[in-house]
C-alpha cells in the first residue's frame, strides 16, 4: 500500500518535472544574439573574431540548425536518459559535474535543515508555552531578527568573529580539508532564517493545538505537563511545521548558493555561479533541472511524512 | 430584499464608505506600538532613499585615493572604501537602488500575478488547471536560482533584474489571488450580480477583486523584505547592480575581500540591509495580523 | 457505601473571566454537593456557568482568561482549589474523572484508542503497558464496544460519534473514579445514541457505585438519570430539589419556563384540535457584564414584581429539601 502511494505520488509529480525540464530548455532560447557565439563563450564583440565555418560547426554540434521542436525533443530525450549535455568550458559531462557537486550541497542542506528544525521547533514550543510572558516576547524577537538577517552578511560577521578573531573555526567550508568542523559556520549562517520561520510556525500551530478539546481530555486524565505537551500537543502541531520545513529545505538550495561561494565549498551553488561567469549554458540548465527535481522529491518526502504522522491521511 | 436590490446595494457599497473604513482600519492598525515603529522605520528608510542626494555628504562616486580605507571618522561616519568613496553616501544611494528595485518587482509581480490568479480562479476549469500547473513549475525552482539563471542569460541590467525577480512573485501573487477569488466567488452576492446580468469582467474586477484585497496587501508587504534580500544576494554574487552604481550587495561583496582589515566596508551596508529587512518583516507581520488574523496565507 | 455523606462539595464557588473591559463573573457563589452513588443533575441554558463550574472541580478552567476567585471545593478533607498541582494531577482521571461534550474532538486523532486508554491506567495504577492494555480491553468491553481487541489498535477517526463517546467514558472509568463529571455527554449525539449512552452511564454507575454529576441543558436527560437537580441561571443556582419534586412542582419561574419549552407528546397529539404551541422563555440571558441589580431573571420573568428589580432573592427552602431563589410562591 505504501509502495502504491509512492508510485502514485511520483506519477503525480511528473508533469512538474517535465515543466522544469522545459523551463530549462527555454532558458537557453532566451539568450539574446547568436547562441552559437554564446556557446563559444564569447560576447557580441567577440563574434567577429570567429570564422563562419567554426560557427557552423558549433551550430550543427548543438543542433541549432534543426527546428526548435526537434531541438526540444532531443534535449528532452537526452535529459530523460540522464544526459544533460557537455560543459562548453571543459567539455565535461554536465551530469558528472552535477553528481560530483550534489552530495556536497545535500550534506550542507541536511545538516542545516536538521539544525534549523531542532532549534525552530524547540523555540516555537517554548514560546507557545509561555505565551504573552516575557520569555515569549524574547523568543519572538529572536525569531524576527532571525528572519531579517541576510545569510551572506551573517556569514561574513561569523567569519570575522569566530574564524578570524577567535580562531575557533576554519574560514573555508571544505570538509575534506578541515573535517566536519568546517560545516559549523556555513550551517549557522543559513540555518538562522529557516529556524526562525520554523519557530514561528511551531508557535502558532502549538497554540492552536493547545486550545483544542483533546488537550483538556489529556489533562483530565491526570497526565504530566510534559507528557501532554510532547505526546499529545506536539505531534498534532507538527503537520504545518513539516510543510514549512519542506518548503524551507527547497528554499535553502537557493540560500546555499551565496554561502557555498563565500566558504569556497564545491557544491551546486559554486557550480552554478562559475557556470554563469563562464557563460556555460548547459551547466546552468543542468543545475536548474536538478534543483527542480530535488524540490519535487522534497515535496514527495513531505507528503510521505504526513502519512507517517497522521493515520487519517489515507495512503 | 430582492436579489437585484442586493446587487445594487453591493454596487454602491464599495464607494462611499471606503475612505472612512480605511481611516478606521488604519487607526486600528496604528494602535499597536510595534506597528507604529515598523511603519515609522519603513517610512524613514523610504525618505532616506528619496532624499539621498540632499542628505549624502559626498557624491556616491567621488573618489579620494588619498583617504582610502579610512575607518569611521567624523568626516566619514562609516569610513571610506578602497578608492576613498564615502560609505555613508553610498549606503544612502544603495537604499535608493534596493527600495526602488523591490517596489518595481513587487509592482510587476502584483499587477501580473493578480490578473493571472483572478482570471484563473474566476474561470476555473481547464484554464485554471493549466495556469496553476505552470505556476507550480515556477514555484519549484528557488527564487534566487531562477533569478540567477535568468540574469545569466539576459544580462544584469536593472530591467532584467526586476524581470528576473518578478517571475516568482507573479506566481506567488497568482496563487494567493486565486485562492481569495475562489472564496469570494462562492458568496451569494456574486450570484446576485450574475442574476442581474452583469458582465463577467465587471463582476470580477469591480465586485470580486476588491474583496480579495486583504491577502494581496499582506503578501505584498511580506514580500518586500524577501525581494530586497534577493536583489542584494544577486548583487553580492556579482550578478545584480553593477559598479559604480552603489548597491548594498555589491558593497558587502567588495568588503568581503578586506573583511579582516576593514570590516566597516561590509558591516555598515549589511547593517542597513538587516534594518530594512527587519522593518519590512515587522510591517508585514503587523499587516498580516491586522488583515488576516488566522494567518491563512502561508507563502 | 455511605449515601448521605457528600463526597464532593462546592461552597460559594466564584469564577471570573477577563474581558476587554475587566473581569466579569461567570459563576457567582455556587454551592452544591453530591453524595456517593448519587447522580446530581445540573441544568441550565448555555452560558449559565454550569460547564465552567464543573471544569473548576478538576481545575481545568483555562487560566487565563478564567480564574477561580473565591469559594472552596471540598473532596475528602481537601480543598481542590488549593491543593498542589501534583496532587490535583493524581486526582484527575483517578479519583475524579470527566467526560466531555464533543466526542469528535476530545480524543487525540494521532494515537490509538488502546494507547489513549492505557495512559491514565499506567499513570495512576502503575501498571505495565501489557497489563494496562489488558485493562483497556476490559474497559472497551465494559462500555460495550464490539470487537474490542481490534479497536485497541484503531484510531478515533475510524469510529462513529457514539463509539467515540463510549471510548471517552471508558477512559474516564479507567481507574474506577469515585466521582464522574459528565459535561453534556450526549448533546453532540443522535437521539437513539443518546439514549444508549445514558442507559450505559446509569448501568455503570449502579455497578461501580460512583457519584455522577451530569451537566446538561436537556431536562429529558435529567429526568432519565438524575436523583437530585440543581438549576442554574446566569451563573447562580436558582433552584434545587429532588428530581421528583422538581418535575412535580418547579418553584422558580425559570425552571417553570424550561418545562414549558419542552414539547409534550400528549398535548401535540391530543384530539382537541390544533396542537399547542411550544412556549419559549422571552428575551435573552443578560450579558455577564450587564447583570440587573435585582434578580438576574427579572428581565425575562413573567411573574416579576417591584421587589425583584431592587433586591436579589436568596435561596430559601420552600418545601422540605426544595430550594428556590424567588420572592414569589408559584403554584
Amino acid at each position: 500500500m505504501f509502495f502504491k502511494f509512492v508510485i502514485r505520488r511520483v506519477l503525480f509529480s511528473i508533469p512538474t518535472i517535465v515543466g522544469i525540464v522545459t523551463v530549462a530548455f527555454l532558458l537557453g532560447k532566451l539568450i539574446p544574439g547568436d547562441p552559437a557565439v554564446a556557446a563559444l563563450g564569447l560576447d557580441l564583440d567577440g563574434a567577429s573574431t570567429v570564422s563562419q565555418e567554426e560557427l557552423e560547426r558549433v551550430r550543427t554540434e548543438l543542433g541549432l540548425d534543426r527546428p526548435v521542436i526537434v531541438q526540444y525533443m532531443s534535449w528532452f530525450g537526452d535529459a530523460l536518459q540522464g544526459d544533460l549535455g557537455r560543459s562548453s568550458v571543459n567539455r565535461e559531462s554536465v551530469t558528472a559535474l552535477i553528481l560530483r557537486a550534489f552530495p556536497n550541497t545535500m550534506f550542507l542542506l541536511l545538516t542545516t535543515i536538521s539544525t534549523a528544525a531542532l532549534i525552530g521547533i524547540s523555540l516555537g514550543v517554548f514560546s507557545a508555552l509561555h505565551r504573552g510572558k516575557s520569555a515569549d516576547l524574547v523568543a519572538r524577537l529572536v525569531t524576527i531578527i532571525g528572519v531579517s538577517t541576510p545569510p551572506f552578511w551573517l556569514a561574513l560577521v561569523l567569519i570575522l568573529v569566530f574564524a578570524f578573531n577567535l580562531n575557533l573555526f576554519p574560514m573555508n567550508g571544505s570538509v575534506a580539508e578541515h573535517g566536519w568542523i568546517a560545516l559549523v559556520l556555513p550551517t549557522a549562517s543559513i540555518a538562522l532564517q529557516p529556524a526562525a520561520l520554523i519557530a514561528r510556525m511551531s508557535r502558532s500551530s502549538m497554540l492552536e493545538v493547545l486550545s483544542q478539546d483533546m488537550i483538556r481530555t489529556a489533562t483530565a486524565k491526570g497526565l504530566s505537563r510534559w507528557r501532554i505537551i510532547l505526546r499529545h500537543g506536539l505531534p498534532n502541531a507538527l503537520s504545518p511545521v513539516i510543510t514549512v520545513i519542506g518548503f524551507q529545505f527547497a528554499n535553502l538550495m537557493g540560500g546555499a548558493v551565496a554561502i557555498e561561494v563565500l566558504f569556497g565549498m564545491p557544491g551546486l551553488g559554486s557550480l552554478l555561479i562559475n557556470a554563469i561567469f563562464e557563460n556555460d549554458l548547459k551547466v546552468i540548465q543542468g543545475v536548474v533541472v536538478i534543483v527542480g527535481i530535488t524540490f519535487a522529491v522534497t515535496n514527495l518526502a513531505v507528503d510521505l511524512l504526513y502519512s507517517v504522522i497522521d493515520p487519517r491521511i489515507k495512503l | 430584499m430582492t436579489i437585484s436590490s442586493t446587487a445594487a446595494a453591493v454596487d454602491q457599497s464599495t464607494s462611499p464608505s471606503l475612505r472612512s473604513r480605511f481611516a478606521k482600519n488604519f487607526a486600528r492598525f496604528l494602535s499597536s506600538p510595534l506597528n507604529c515603529f515598523s511603519l515609522g522605520l519603513t517610512t524613514l528608510l523610504f525618505l532616506l532613499a528619496l532624499l539621498a542626494p540632499v542628505i549624502a555628504p559626498y557624491p556616491y562616486e567621488q573618489i579620494n585615493p588619498a583617504n582610502s580605507l579610512s575607518p569611521p571618522t567624523w568626516e566619514h561616519i562609516m569610513g571610506t572604501d578602497q578608492v576613498g568613496r564615502d560609505i555613508f553616501s553610498r549606503v544612502l544611494y544603495g537604499a535608493r537602488i534596493s527600495l526602488s528595485m523591490a517596489v518595481m518587482t513587487i509592482f510587476v509581480g502584483l499587477a501580473s500575478g493578480v490578473f493571472v490568479g483572478a482570471v484563473s480562479g474566476y474561470l476555473g476549469g481547464v484554464a485554471d488547471e493549466v495556469i496553476m500547473r505552470v505556476v507550480e513549475i515556477f514555484m519549484s525552482i528557488p527564487g534566487i536560482i531562477l533569478a540567477l539563471a535568468l540574469v545569466a542569460v539576459l544580462g544584469p541590467s536593472p530591467l532584467f533584474i526586476v524581470l528576473a525577480l518578478s517571475i516568482r512573485r507573479i506566481t506567488q501573487f497568482a496563487r494567493v489571488t486565486r485562492g481569495a477569488v475562489l472564496g469570494v466567488k462562492a458568496l451569494d452576492y456574486v450570484a446576485a450580480c450574475r442574476v442581474i446580468g452583469m458582465s463577467n469582467v465587471r463582476i470580477l474586477f469591480f465586485h470580486v477583486l476588491p474583496n480579495c484585497i486583504g491577502p494581496i496587501i499582506v503578501l505584498a508587504t511580506v514580500l518586500m523584505g524577501n525581494v530586497i534580500l534577493l536583489e542584494s544576494t544577486l548583487s553580492f554574487l556579482g550578478l545584480g547592480i553593477q559598479e559604480p552604481t552603489p548597491s548594498w550587495g555589491t558593497m558587502i561583496a567588495a568588503g568581503n575581500e578586506l573583511l579582516t582589515f576593514a570590516p566597516w566596508l561590509s558591516l555598515f551596508p549589511g547593517g542597513f540591509l538587516f534594518l530594512t529587512m527587519l522593518a519590512f518583516n515587522l510591517l508585514g507581520d503587523g499587516v498580516r495580523d491586522h488583515l488576516d488574523p488566522r494567518g491563512a496565507s502561508v507563502i | 457505601m455511605d449515601m448521605d455523606k457528600p463526597i464532593l462539595q462546592l461552597q460559594g464557588l466564584r469564577t471570573e473571566f477577563k474581558t476587554g473591559s475587566g473581569w466579569v463573573t461567570a459563576v457567582d457563589d455556587l454551592s452544591y454537593s453530591v453524595n456517593a452513588g448519587e447522580t446530581l443533575g445540573i441544568v441550565g441554558e448555555s452560558g449559565c456557568g454550569k460547564s465552567v463550574s464543573s471544569l473548576c472541580v478538576l481545575r481545568l478552567l483555562p487560566e487565563p482568561p478564567g480564574r477561580i476567585s473565591g469559594g472552596e471545593i471540598w473532596y475528602g478533607g481537601e480543598d481542590l482549589t488549593k491543593v498542589a498541582e501534583t496532587r490535583i494531577r493524581d486526582i484527575r482521571g483517578n479519583e475524579i474523572a470527566m467526560v466531555f461534550q464533543e466526542p469528535m474532538t476530545t480524543l487525540n486523532p494521532l494515537m490509538t484508542i488502546g494507547t489513549q486508554l492505557c495512559e491514565p491506567i499506567m499513570k495512576h495504577q502503575g501498571l505495565s503497558r501489557k497489563d494496562a492494555m489488558q485493562r483497556a480491553h476490559e474497559l472497551l468491553q465494559l462500555v460495550r464496544i464490539p470487537d474490542a481487541r481490534h479497536w485497541l489498535k484503531g484510531y478515533p477517526h475510524e469510529m462513529s460519534g457514539g463509539m467515540r463517546q463510549r471510548v471517552v467514558i471508558a477512559m474516564a472509568l479507567a481507574c474506577s473514579p469515585k466521582v464522574l463529571i459528565a459535561d453534556e455527554p450526549t448533546t453532540a449525539l443522535d437521539v437513539t445514541i443518546q439514549a444508549q449512552i445514558l442507559a450505559l452511564l446509569k448501568e455503570l454507575q449502579d455497578r461501580l457505585g460512583m457519584a455522577v454529576i451530569m451537566v446538561t441543558h436537556d431536562l429529558g436527560v435529567i429526568a432519565e438519570i438524575a436523583d437530585r437537580v440543581v438549576v442554574m441561571y446566569a451563573g447562580s443556582k436558582v433552584e434545587e430539589a429532588t428530581v421528583e419534586d422538581l418535575f412535580a412542582r418547579p418553584r422558580h419561574p425559570y425552571t417553570h419556563g424550561l418545562f414549558r419549552a419542552i414539547p409534550d407528546i400528549d398535548s401535540i397529539t391530543s384530539s382537541e384540535g390544533a396542537p399547542t404551541r411550544l412556549e419559549e422563555i422571552p428575551g435573552m440571558v443578560p450579558a455577564l457584564d450587564a447583570m440587573p441589580s435585582g434578580c438576574p431573571f427579572s428581565t425575562r420573568c413573567p411573574f416579576v414584581i417591584e421587589r425583584c428589580l431592587a433586591e436579589r432573592p436568596i435561596l430559601e427552602e420552600k418545601a422540605p429539601g426544595h430550594f428556590a431563589a424567588c420572592f414569589r410562591e408559584l403554584s
